[in-house]
């Protein structure tokens, strides 16, 4: 898997879609899974990793938040 | 929510709000789960909500499972009038289970009693029997049906035998008469005969007067399982009687629902923390991935560095050019250049043509651009004008402009004027 085709597979994810709504990520989003990427498209995806990872983190946290409740159901 | 009404226009809705806080132990779990699906309705219109979360429904569905189990507790556990009802339910239902049960007892014990005096009235009557005929009766079937079937069967038996006997002793009496007391034995077999149908008779007669009770009521046909299954299907019925709303089983049934739902969002939960980490290890796969790629491992990466340095070297190449056809690019500009430079030396040489195929086998460019160049220019063994020299360096910069730069940012026309 490319990093193009990673892209567009975060894109169908609603929770990470505002973070791919800036034009220039769409359109490395875009492009075809074999082109390849400039280094300065390269550390702008770097970047977008880091902010995915930390909404990752609420995530999971969110979701062990939930799964305590769920388990203090009795 | 200010502690006295405010002067302003917010007034009504503050008092709004004070009658539904204090309406809500009375309305209950209701109003406030009436609230929450407003404000989920309100909330889903809101994409950033929406999109608040890597899986939206937990949110929903767990707003809607916790207004249900909380209600539930409230509506089964705090109401006291709900309380007695159910309370109620509970000693009935206990009551109509001690009832069955004590039917269930009865029911054996009669059973126990009807099949211990059958015996023993047989055992009595089969050692009377035996004397006779040498044959008992047997209860095989264990059924009333049976055994008088079996009494019937016995009676027509030993009517025949003395039917044989009567006949048997008018034979003797005809042949001789001097065979008295072989005769007369046979009347006693006759009259032994003859009592003990009496007694069958009986016994019989016995049988259906003593049981008749038992039997008409458990039915003829009705043996021990037959018993049980009725007993079995009439508490059947009971239960499902009993389940119905306020009951302890319906409130159990409900909380057991309520438990599935719990369970399901549990392994929502986690199939939404597995997908956290199949994003996690792909993101460090790729982050991996880059890294390698950065170090130089990747052979398109140093491919297109070599290209990025080709494209640097050509367009250097192409300065130097269009600094020598600055200077005779108009008669000005010889002057200029003549009244500057000490020597003709000095001056330089006209480029008399910009052998472009020579360059592109030294230099590593991009096999399209190289194309593009070379459809663009062709062979030209002319003086270099500084024309030529400019539109080959804006094909090179619009080739970088559409390959490496993001799009639409600055034109090529941009570019060249920043060149």
């Amino acid at each position: 898997m490319t990093v193009a085709s990673l892209i567009a597979q975060f894109l169908s994810e609603p929770v990470l879609y505002p973070l791919l709504k800036e034009p220039e990520l769409e359109s490395i989003a875009k492009r075809e899974p074999a082109s390849l990427l400039s280094p300065a498209d390269i550390a702008k995806v770097l970047a977008l990793f880091d902010r995915i990872e930390s909404v990752l983190d609420t995530e999971e946290k969110k979701l062990s938040r939930y799964e305590a409740e769920l388990v203090a159901m009795q | 929510m200010p502690e006295f009404p405010p002067r302003t226009g917010e007034r009504n809705e503050w008092w709004r709000r004070l009658g539904r806080r204090a309406m809500t132990p009375f309305v209950g779990m209701e109003a406030i789960w009436q609230d929450a699906q407003k404000a989920s309705a309100e909330r889903e219109l809101k994409w950033e909500e929406v999109t608040s979360s890597l899986y939206h429904f937990p949110e929903w569905a767990m707003l809607d499972l916790r207004a249900q189990w909380e209600a539930f507790r409230f509506e089964q556990l705090q109401k006291p009038k709900n309380q007695e009802r159910v309370e109620g339910r509970r000693e009935k239902i206990q009551e109509l289970h001690d009832d069955l049960a004590a039917e269930e007892h009865l029911l054996q014990e009669r059973i126990y009693a009807w099949r211990t005096q059958t015996e023993e009235a047989l055992d009595a009557f089969n050692d009377d029997l035996q004397e006779l005929t040498g044959n008992r009766l047997a209860w095989k079937d264990k059924t009333f049906d049976s055994l008088l079937s079996t009494v019937e069967v016995t009676m027509e038996a030993l009517k025949e035998q003395m039917k044989m006997i009567e006949k048997h002793g008018t034979h003797v009496a005809q042949q001789s008469e001097n065979v008295a007391g072989e005769l007369q034995s046979y009347e006693q077999i006759h009259t032994n005969t003859g009592e003990a149908i009496k007694r069958l008779k009986l016994f019989k007669r016995d049988l259906i007067v003593s049981w008749g009770e038992d039997v008409t009521k458990l039915g003829t046909e009705e043996t021990i399982p037959d018993i049980a299954h009725r007993i079995t299907k009439k508490r059947a019925k009971l239960e499902k009687a009993l389940k119905s709303e306020g009951t302890p089983e319906a409130i159990a049934m409900r909380r057991q629902q309520l438990v599935a739902e719990r369970d399901a969002l549990l392994e929502s939960v986690d199939h939404a923390k597995l997908r956290i980490e199949m994003y996690r290890r792909k993101l460090n796969e790729k982050k991996s991935a880059i890294k390698e790629l950065l170090a130089g491992n990747d052979p398109r990466i140093a491919q297109e560095q070599r290209e990025r340095a080709g494209i640097e070297v050509f367009l250097d190449q192409l300065a130097g050019y269009e600094s020598l056809a600055v200077r005779f690019e108009t008669p000005e500009m010889v002057r200029l250049s003549t009244e500057h430079a000490e020597t003709v030396r000095d001056l330089g040489d006209r480029p008399l043509a910009i052998d472009l195929e020579r360059i592109l086998e030294r230099t590593p460019v991009p096999n399209d651009l190289r194309l593009t160049l070379e459809q663009s220019f062709g062979e030209r063994y002319e003086p270099v004008t500084l024309d030529q020299v400019r539109g080959l360096r804006n094909i090179v910069l619009g080739y970088v402009h559409y390959t490496y730069t993001e799009p639409d940012t600055q034109t090529p026309d941009e570019l060249t004027e920043a060149a």
